[in-house]
């Protein structure tokens, strides 16, 4: 993504006066500020930046009163499953949890966006700037607003760029973010969700692929040999980007900081940790996400004792789908091939245990096939 | 004759000073709404400024530099 000019971040264009729903609005409406004021100094006092987060209810929730609704439940904003999952392998000593939570809120809860953050702007998590010109964007623009935060593993991965790797299929189609992900998913409907994956809203392959299991189908065979045991991921998805050893901090001028520890890129069948009517299948991708057992080691010396009640290998749904990979071209590209699944000897000593769950048992790696080719 | 034509000649002033007057307002009460506008939608003065406020935050840093790897 192209960063911009200091100047290019905050120039509006003219344009906007033109726009039937909010170009009656007076910049002070929603942003405050003295429009009287000549001087831009004195003008600025009380501007408030983005006036959708926190609270979205005022600047946008007047007229859109039934996204507003929920604003707060829409993950982008509430990120409420990192709170969860630390939570979860925080500390139970008061004291401690309270230091881990504060951090996190400096640290982790600054990659939030809001309706402001998606329509209006790039998100601050990416020093921001405003889209076309204060131009309201009814669909984000991809590239400006979802892969500039989901960069590293999903746009890296959406758009080919990692070395060796293809795009993913839907890409070469031209499929935007919003194809699939759809304002109901991201706009929030009042849920407190666990994980993303449990959104009613989210997308299936299903909704465009229910053809796979038909009598029209060229693989309807494998496709239904495979129904419920192993994720679309499993067999469509090429390697993907794991993440190691956050680690957060603050400089010596009081600037926060975090490290990771390099990545890799892998592929991983796991068993599914997140089984459900909704996620029957037994086998999933599984990738490893950047926490550690000393992610906030600068702030409280062991805050999350609790490591081990959550895997470190997580259920994942890589973006670089294909119709053929190097796992489904035969039988035996899965069959048998180890290698491909998550074992003990894959997982760092320490969090064998935290990884119990996902961790594939020797004996339920299927076998080498005799007939190796796909019907 | 006379006193018509003084009348209508009265009535046309007042008219005009009246929209003078109101146009006026408007223009004035549109230039005082305007100043965020006027300023934001222009990119001459926007580079100005941004560059008065990197200048005026040379020595700042602007975010820590001990931030390594992927986010």
């Amino acid at each position: 993504m192209e960063p911009l000019a200091p100047h290019e971040k905050i120039y509006v264009d003219s344009e906007i006066a033109e726009d039937e729903n909010h170009g009656g609005l007076g910049c002070h409406e929603c942003h405050g500020g003295n429009p009287d004021d000549p001087n831009w100094k004195t003008a600025h006092k009380g501007v408030v930046k983005d006036p959708s987060y926190p609270d979205a209810s005022e600047a946008c929730g007047s007229c859109h009163d039934e996204i507003a609704e929920h604003y707060k439940s829409s993950l982008h904003v509430s990120l409420s499953p990192f709170k969860k999952m630390i939570d979860m392998r925080a500390s139970s000593d008061k004291g401690v949890h309270a230091k881990v939570n504060a951090a996190r809120e400096q640290h982790c809860s600054a990659c939030h966006s809001s309706c402001g953050q998606c329509h209006i702007s790039r998100p601050e998590s990416v020093e921001g700037g405003l889209l076309e010109g204060h131009l309201f964007q009814k669909r984000p623009p991809m590239q400006q607003v979802c892969t500039a935060c989901h960069g590293s593993r999903i746009g890296k991965e959406y758009l080919g760029q990692n070395k060796g790797l293809k795009p993913d299929i839907h890409k070469e189609k031209y499929f935007k973010c919003n194809k699939c992900h759809k304002a109901a998913e991201m706009h929030g409907d009042g849920k407190d969700y666990a994980n993303r994956y449990e959104v009613e809203n989210g997308p299936k392959c299903k909704a465009c692929h229910e053809e796979i299991y038909g009598p029209k189908s060229k693989n309807a065979k494998n496709h239904w040999i495979h129904k419920d045991q192993v994720s679309c991921n499993v067999c469509h998805s090429q390697q993907y980007k794991n993440c190691y050893a956050c680690h957060l901090g603050k400089d010596k001028q009081g600037f926060k900081f975090f490290k990771t520890k390099g990545s890799t890129m892998e592929f991983k069948i796991g068993i599914n940790p997140l089984r459900s009517k909704k996620r029957p299948e037994k086998f999933v991708t599984v990738r490893h996400v950047p926490v550690d057992q000393g992610t906030f080691n600068f702030y409280v010396k062991d805050g999350l004792t609790n490591f081990d009640k959550l895997p470190t290998w997580k259920l994942a749904t890589p973006h670089n789908v294909r119709k053929q990979t190097p796992q489904n071209k035969t039988c035996n590209g899965c069959h048998g091939n180890e290698g491909l699944f998550l074992q003990e000897k894959d997982v760092k000593k320490a969090y064998v245990k935290a990884n119990k769950d996902v961790i594939v048992p020797k004996n339920m790696i299927p076998g080498k096939r005799q007939e190796d080719k796909v019907d | 004759m006379k006193p018509v034509k003084f009348a209508m000649i009265i009535v046309l002033a007042l008219t005009i000073s009246l929209v003078l007057f109101y146009g006026n307002q408007t223009a004035r009460s549109a230039d005082k709404e305007n100043h965020c506008f006027t300023c934001h939608t222009n990119a001459r003065k926007l580079i100005k400024i941004t560059r008065e406020i990197a200048k005026a935050n040379k020595d700042k840093p602007g975010g820590s530099a001990e931030t390594e790897g992927e986010g």
